[in-house]
């Protein structure tokens, strides 16, 4: 089935497919954007166990809004803004535990508990450039959590400022701005690994 | 020398360097867990392999199609039940009103039917004895003109079986050494037929069962060979009670009878030598004419075969009541008295001639 397909479908066209019966069109599309999505969610939400329950809440909307879909704009930005919002959800229904866990944060060592790419890091054999990607790791955690969100739209969904803006629900201004202050903060704390 | 920067240079250089250390930051991540895309593709299967979920259509948008086609299907079925009804009672309504009209001409009719007529083109070659009325009117075609035509058929809806005997008996047939004698002479001949027994001198129509008494009103001239459709013709009729009728009236005739009843159909004897008509009527297919008197259209023969019993007027009478057709049915009442005079009407008849009289003077005032 997926033979058919021509390996450069666009997103929108195997979304499409897939909203005509070709179950293949999907497994497609969701084989580009698992892993870009799942660390997207990964990098904001700090209960490992609700990572993978918030992405599968993602995909299971994308699926149950198939029927209803339609072109008007890019894929990837659909995809990040529902993703979005089943984080707002998260952090409303969270507040608590969110705060505490920032608060555990600002402590000293629990950061890294908390950030869950950093969950399989071996700080005993870390290299340098184990140790670089701990430090952006970490000064991305520091980020305020819209900034980092812009800055992870931007990397992980690959988004312009226009689709980030849309994506969150903000002007224009108000995203690059937020994109503008995460790059900046993250450059101040990486100016030693640079 | 470079131009200056502007902040959006700076912006763009710094965003393109940090978006370098993620990327080299990017660590092997495995993604989500297998057992969490297996779930996710076989929920996407699941979606699809469902089929094509309605696009919530309301209800009634769904089943407008089959509603439309039923309301459709039902409206053509009454239609067409009803146009059935129509023509039915239409036909009723086209063999009645010609009979009226008739009747309202019945004096022209009877004058023309007794004047004699003009000279008619006989061929030459004919057999100088009177053919039969029903025989002119098959073999003689260029007579019958459209109008006459059309009539026929609209009295064959209504027509007697024995009329329908005497279409079938359209075959031409070698004209028969007959004659045609008056009626006083015919119940003569009738007489002096009944009273001669000898097989050998028995007419040649003489009918084949012994209950049934043979048509008196033709006299064989001669032994005819050929005029055996002319005796099948007699013979059918002698055997319906129309030929019976044309026995009574003969007997009626001669002993001077009033009127005759006749399975329903009553013919005022006293009358019928004046008019012809019920006379003609009852005794279609077997009365014989001068060749002179064929003259005028077979349909006339026919029309008259087809007139109304007192019960049939008085079922016309009620038709008209009921479907409140006044004027009609005052003139098929006025027809009635005058066709009937000595009769009376049904009560219920009589009652609504009483009210439509009253109506007639309210409105005369």
């Amino acid at each position: 089935m997926n033979d058919a397909r021509p390996p450069d479908s666009s997103d929108e066209d195997l979304m499409l497919r897939y909203q005509s019966g070709d179950a293949g069109a999907f497994d497609t599309l969701y084989a580009r954007h698992r892993v870009g999505l799942h660390r997207f969610i990964a990098r904001q939400c700090r209960v490992n166990e609700r990572i993978d329950e918030i992405f599968q809440d993602v995909w299971m909307n994308v699926i149950a809004a198939a029927p209803r879909y339609s072109v008007q704009a890019q894929f990837r930005t659909w995809l990040f803004t529902i993703a979005h919002n089943k984080l707002m959800d998260y952090f409303r229904a969270n507040a608590k535990a969110e705060a505490r866990l920032y608060e555990v944060k600002d402590g000293e060592d629990e950061v890294e508990i908390a950030v869950p790419g950093a969950r399989t890091e071996e700080p005993d054999v870390q290299t340098e450039s184990n140790r670089a990607r701990a430090a952006i790791l970490k000064a991305l955690d520091a980020l305020p959590a819209p900034q980092r969100e812009a800055f992870l739209l931007s990397e992980e969904g690959g988004m312009t400022v226009a689709e980030i803006a849309e994506a969150t629900g903000v002007s224009h201004e108000a995203a690059k701005s937020r994109l503008r202050y995460a790059i900046a903060k993250l450059r101040e704390q990486l100016r030693d690994y640079q | 020398m470079s131009a200056p920067q502007t902040p959006d240079d700076t912006f763009e250089r710094d965003r393109a360097a940090m978006s370098a250390a993620y990327a080299n930051a990017r660590e092997p991540y495995a993604g989500p867990p297998p057992a969490m895309d297996d779930a996710i593709r076989a929920a996407a299967r699941r979606a699809v392999g469902a089929g094509p979920r309605p696009a919530g259509k309301p209800w009634f948008l769904r089943w407008s199609k089959p509603l439309s086609v039923a309301a459709v299907v039902m409206l053509t079925a009454s239609v067409i039940f009803v146009a059935i009804e129509e023509d039915s009672s239409l036909k009723m309504n086209v063999a009645q009103r010609p009979m009226e009209s008739r009747i309202a001409q019945e004096p022209q009719d009877k004058r023309a039917d007794l004047a004699p007529p003009p000279a008619s083109p006989a061929p030459a070659a004919a057999p100088a004895a009177i053919e039969p009325q029903v025989r002119s009117f098959v073999q003689d075609p260029p007579r019958a003109t459209k109008k006459d035509a059309a009539a026929a058929r609209e009295n064959a809806v209504a027509a007697p079986p024995l009329m329908v005997a005497e279409q079938k008996q359209s075959a031409p047939v070698p004209p028969p050494e007959v004659r045609i004698e008056p009626a006083r002479e015919r119940a003569a001949a009738a007489d002096a037929r009944l009273a001669n027994t000898s097989p050998a001198a028995a007419p040649v129509y003489a009918p084949p069962a012994p209950a049934a008494p043979p048509a008196p009103a033709i006299v064989a001239a001669a032994p005819v060979a050929p005029a055996v459709p002319v005796k099948e013709q007699v013979v059918a009729a002698a055997s319906s009670p129309r030929a019976e009728a044309e026995l009574k009236l003969g007997a009626a005739a001669k002993g001077k009878l009033e009127s005759v009843e006749v399975t329903g159909t009553r013919v005022d004897a006293a009358r019928a030598p004046e008019s012809g008509f019920a006379d003609k009527a009852a005794a279609a297919p077997v009365q014989r004419a001068p060749s002179s008197a064929l003259a005028p259209a077979p349909a006339a023969v026919l029309k008259k075969s087809v007139e109304a019993s007192p019960a049939e007027y008085h079922a016309r009478l009620r038709e008209h009541a009921r479907q409140q057709r006044w004027k009609e049915f005052d003139v098929a009442l006025t027809e009635f008295t005058r066709k009937w005079p000595q009769a009376e009407l049904p009560a219920d008849l009589a009652q609504l001639k009483r009210e439509r009289e009253k109506a007639r003077s309210e409105t005369g005032k």
